[in-house]
């Protein structure tokens, strides 16, 4: 039972900034911009979050520093594909490669006198292990879903706001049009590039969060030249799972962080149950580590051979609105 | 017109870039000064761990030898799996002119032989590999270098034996029984912990990477789970003692000091195992600048002569860190016993010969005996005797006491 509790509680350890990312993503791409600068925006909200938790010894201005620099991202991913209409997938890996080689390059040089400046413990441990409390004694249920940390929590509660946004406001209606035919959107006189700014930029800072997350939970606010991992790219193909919905984008980031999450517990549970799954154990690590991969493939599948041709997908994402075009 | 502009700009382009080759050819002629190229696997700005470890190493030697900047050209972050990538770096490094090419991981092996044979006029040395190089036949410009760290790995073994209630120790391992280099770690670690501890087991956990930070502190996470009160490691990073430290459990460096490496680790990490690389990186360029003359590799007999690099204890290439303050005091007595034992390099004791220590207290004194003993892999049967080339090269197996987790 140990076992099964820790690789669930892992799981949405590891889900939380895949979920965090891909909101992000689904605000990026509902307004018609695909972003595939994920992974550059993630590291440099991861850098910028952590320098700004380090200086200011409070975690709640660190995850606003991760938003403003993943915003700030995102505006530059805004300005780029809206006001100089560059072509978006080339811009989304320029961002990647960009933000990626700005993290490092911050990161290798931070060194004072020979050492990083690691998050402070008292920091890291108000990032790690907070929980609700009361709640979080309740056996079982306690440890798997309240003893979880701050992040987890807020990444929660910014993917519903998302859904929410998304399907019950005007403005988020407005937002889909832009993304399904900006042309009728804009005839029926909504500003376009403002919608899309606000929500590309919005979206930027979400992912931001996202990198602080990795920075300071998954890395131990320890410096290595690959605090992301990945993790920006699983939250690309997220999207697709989740159908371009923030509610089942929750389901589909915690699945992937199970999938993620075996590959370090599945001893556990061999050892646990080594009648039932002992044989867990002889597989080798590295069809664990492919399985998040295999199972996007599967999801693809499954949706194409639905006949829903490319499910929720906004119509005109990806390509850019020229209004004299119209 | 167009075509002939054109062609005429072309043949522009091609006269210059022979010029430049041909400038590049000069200049590498006339530089006669001793060159020394490293690759290293992670990144060279890492504050501790394996790259730290041995790039303090090669800035011992730099100054021990008083060579300038100029004459050291590293290239860090080579992926040790990445063939591509590692003949490039050591392609680059010829080409940027060294005269002697250190490779730090043990996955650089076969491309550092390949390039061996092509260069003879170019020192190889290659760390923690298993082949051996000279003899008839072999290249006699590639050498090995190691240390019996399994000996300090012994030595910590002691302290976790010592420091553990719940008789459950983590070991995170970059790989399991395909490196012997892992296998012989995690053995004799479990053998020092059984000298002092009978009832305590070892698991390990595999992580199939030298260098993989996030599921370094995930294995040790899932490790601490299972009731280990001490993670100790042999992955690149410090990750592992971060974690332990974050859920209030010690941890047991390796590398380089890792209570160093994290705040209050000087409570959290009972010890380090630590390399020393400065002494061989200093002896070998010592000596492999005596065997070239004008730039050439003339002396091939000495280099020979100085031969594979197998560290022992007395020579200081690997130890254990100052013990933290939580360790108990006899720690320290059972650990000089057993460093005296090692400095002597006595034949009759190692950690893997078929006598065991063990310790016994009498009127506030430590005393140590020898007593026979038969080794055993996890599956009962016999291990038979273990050479040194069992333990650098030939270790598919766990001991008895070592539970695999996966």
């Amino acid at each position: 039972m140990n076992a099964i509790i820790s690789l669930l509680s892992s799981a949405i350890t590891r889900g939380a900034p895949l979920l965090l990312g891909t909101t992000g993503e689904i605000l990026n791409e509902k307004s018609g911009s695909l972003n595939l600068g994920v992974e550059g925006i993630m590291a440099v909200g991861a850098i910028g979050g952590f320098l700004g938790a380090c200086w200011t010894e409070s975690i709640i201005l660190g995850i606003l520093f991760g938003f403003i620099c993943g915003a700030l991202c995102g505006l530059l991913f805004a300005f780029l594909t809206i006001t100089m209409k560059a072509n978006q997938n080339v811009t989304g890996l320029a961002m990647t490669i960009f933000g990626v080689g700005v993290c490092r390059f911050i990161g290798q040089n931070m060194k004072t006198e020979g050492t990083f400046p690691i998050m402070n413990p008292n920091l890291t441990s108000k990032f790690a292990e907070n929980g609700i409390p009361l709640l979080k004694n309740i056996p079982i249920i306690g440890p798997l879903l309240f003893s979880h940390n701050i992040l987890v929590y807020l990444a929660i509660i910014i993917a519903v706001c998302v859904w929410i946004y998304m399907n019950k406001t005007k403005a988020g209606l407005k937002m889909r049009a832009i993304g399904e035919n900006p042309a009728a959107a804009d005839s029926v006189g909504i500003n376009v590039d403002l919608y899309k700014y606000i929500n590309i930029t919005l979206g930027g800072g979400i992912m931001g969060i996202g990198g602080l997350y990795m920075g300071v939970i998954i890395n131990n606010g320890t410096w290595n030249d690959d605090w992301i991992g990945g993790y920006g790219w699983i939250a690309v193909a997220l999207v697709i799972f989740a159908n371009w919905s923030a509610v089942k984008a929750l389901l589909g980031s915690f699945i992937f962080g199970l999938m993620l999450a075996l590959q370090s517990k599945v001893g556990n549970l061999a050892a646990e149950f080594p009648n039932a799954l002992g044989w867990t154990a002889k597989i080798p690590v590295e069809f664990y580590m492919a399985l998040p991969f295999i199972l996007t493939a599967v999801v693809l599948i499954i949706n194409s051979a639905m006949h829903k041709k490319s499910g929720n997908a906004p119509s005109a994402m990806g390509i850019n609105y020229y209004r004299e075009d119209r | 017109m167009k075509k002939r502009i054109i062609s005429f700009l072309l043949m522009i382009v091609l006269v210059c870039s022979c010029f430049a080759a041909f400038a590049g050819c000069n200049k590498n002629d006339g530089n006669k000064e001793f060159k020394v190229g490293v690759l290293h696997i992670n990144p060279v700005s890492s504050t501790s761990g394996y790259t730290y470890a041995h790039q303090q190493g090669i800035i011992a030697m730099q100054n021990a030898l008083s060579l300038k900047d100029s004459q050291i050209i590293i290239k860090d972050s080579i992926d040790d799996n990445n063939s591509s990538a590692i003949n490039t770096a050591i392609e680059e490094l010829i080409e940027a002119g060294c005269n002697m090419i250190i490779g730090t991981s043990f996955g650089y092996m076969e491309e550092l032989q390949n390039y061996a044979n092509e260069y003879p006029n170019i020192i190889f040395s290659h760390g923690t590999g298993s082949l051996d190089t000279f003899g008839e036949g072999k290249n006699n410009n590639m050498n090995n270098y190691f240390g019996r760290i399994y000996q300090a790995r012994y030595l910590s073994g002691i302290v976790a034996g010592l420091s553990t209630t719940s008789n459950k120790i983590g070991y995170v391992s970059a790989f399991g029984t395909t490196i012997a280099e892992c296998t012989s770690g995690v053995n004799a670690f479990a053998l020092g912990v059984q000298a002092v501890n009978p009832d305590a087991v070892v698991y390990v956990k595999t992580l199939n990477s030298w260098y993989d930070p996030a599921n370094e502190a995930a294995y040790a996470k899932a490790l601490i789970d299972m009731g280990c009160d001490v993670i100790a490691q042999h992955c690149d990073t410090e990750q592992p003692s971060v974690e332990a430290q974050k859920a209030g459990v010690y941890s047991i460096g390796y590398n380089s000091d890792m209570s160093k490496a994290i705040d209050n680790g000087e409570q959290t990490v009972l010890t380090s195992v630590v390399w020393n690389w400065g002494v061989y990186y200093t002896a070998a360029v010592r000596e492999a600048m005596k065997c070239f003359e004008n730039g050439e590799f003339k002396n091939t007999d000495a280099w020979v002569a100085f031969g594979n690099y197998y560290g022992s204890y007395a020579d200081g290439l690997y130890d254990i860190t100052p013990l933290s303050s939580e360790v108990s005091s006899d720690a320290a007595s059972i650990l000089e016993l057993v460093k005296e034992e090692m400095r002597k390099g006595t034949t009759d004791w190692d950690v893997f010969t078929n006598k065991a220590l063990s310790f016994t207290k009498e009127n506030e004194v430590w005393t140590m005996s020898k007593v026979d003993r038969e080794l055993k892999k996890a599956d009962g049967t016999a291990t038979g005797e273990i050479t040194v080339s069992n333990i650098v090269g030939d270790m598919p197996y766990w001991i008895q006491g070592v539970n695999y987790v996966a």
